[in-house]
């Protein structure tokens, strides 16, 4: 799917289309809404400065995940040491899907968003590329910038994960 | 690649909404950030860009070279001001007088011994005629 920008840089427009996307992959990978808050307000802060960054753009919702993850290792180098931020993010507990009314849905929503935060980011950003975003590995490794084969890799350990950490709780509402 | 049905099972699961409040804070700050763009403006993002890229990063390094050359230039400003002070005071001790007293002597009873010394200039040496060497290498080679 390519989405193509229009010749003048349009904020409002380019929030309501991809404010969304970008929301929910950059609070998987943050754990944290207020970081997410900062990384979303830097991009659109580059964006409004540089318009010209769009202009070579194929794809733009791909292009702004790529801006996206960028300016979230930013925000990590910023405040220090990688892992240790890792660390940090993956300790937090916090509700990335929708809530839902039926109690089963919820639990299993709520447990998906737990085993989630327990992967390496790398994985969690690279599985939620392909099953939410439904990026192909080859644009995921544009996006992250990483060897296709890697991204395969890395989905493959994070569905695993995901697979054995939610079995019991899958077969049960299946 | 096809997904299974835990996959799809995933996939089918709603991310959380972007909060309505943020839409109009991010884009109200982004467009006041295309309005600053006066020279004192991007200076003053130039300097905060700088700060937040080299320097915080590495915080604790900066202020200890920045401690170490001060340090430096205290002692270096220090050395230089006890320079010329040594010097006066050796200029004004007794010691000093004396074998100064005593140089000024010294020069005076050699100038006594040597004479007046001529102070015109030397005589400049002839140039030599030029030697015979290369025109007999090509007498020889003529032969």
């Amino acid at each position: 799917m390519q989405k193509h920008m229009p010749s003048g840089l349009d904020l409002q427009r380019l929030y309501d289309e991809h404010a969304q996307v970008l929301f929910a992959f950059l609070l998987n990978i943050t754990r944290d809404e207020h970081d997410t808050r900062d990384v979303l307000q830097d991009i659109f802060i580059k964006l409004a400065r540089q318009p010209a960054l769009l202009s070579g753009a194929r794809d733009v919702r791909a292009f702004l995940l790529r801006l996206a993850h960028n300016t979230y290792l930013d925000l990590v180098r910023r405040r220090g040491t990688r892992s240790k931020y890792h660390e940090q993010f993956g300790a937090e507990q916090l509700a990335v899907f929708a809530p839902d009314d039926n109690p089963d849905e919820s639990a299993f929503r709520e447990a998906l968003s737990g085993v989630l935060g327990e992967l390496p980011v790398e994985q969690r950003a690279v599985v939620h590329l392909k099953l939410w975003e439904n990026f192909t590995f080859e644009q995921i490794a544009e996006a992250l910038d990483i060897p296709p084969n890697t991204a395969a890799s890395r989905y493959r350990y994070g569905l695993d994960k995901l697979r054995a950490r939610l079995r019991p709780l899958y077969n049960e509402i299946k | 690649m096809n997904f299974d049905d835990f996959e799809k099972k995933l996939q089918r699961q709603p991310l959380r909404q972007v909060p309505a409040s943020w839409h109009e804070s991010i884009l109200r700050q982004a467009r006041e950030q295309t309005h600053s763009t006066t020279p004192r403006a991007m200076l003053i993002h130039a300097v905060l860009i700088t700060w937040r890229e080299l320097i915080q990063p590495g915080r604790y390094a900066w202020s200890a070279m920045a401690a170490l050359w001060l340090a430096f230039w205290m002692i270096n400003s220090h050395m230089q001001v006890e320079e010329p002070a040594t010097r006066l005071a050796a200029k004004s001790s007794p010691a000093a007088s004396e074998q100064i007293g005593s140089f000024v002597e010294q020069r005076r009873v050699l100038a006594e011994l040597t004479g007046p010394i001529d102070l015109s200039p030397a005589e400049r040496p002839r140039p030599s005629d030029p030697k015979p060497h290369s025109e007999r290498v090509l007498q020889i080679r003529s032969c």
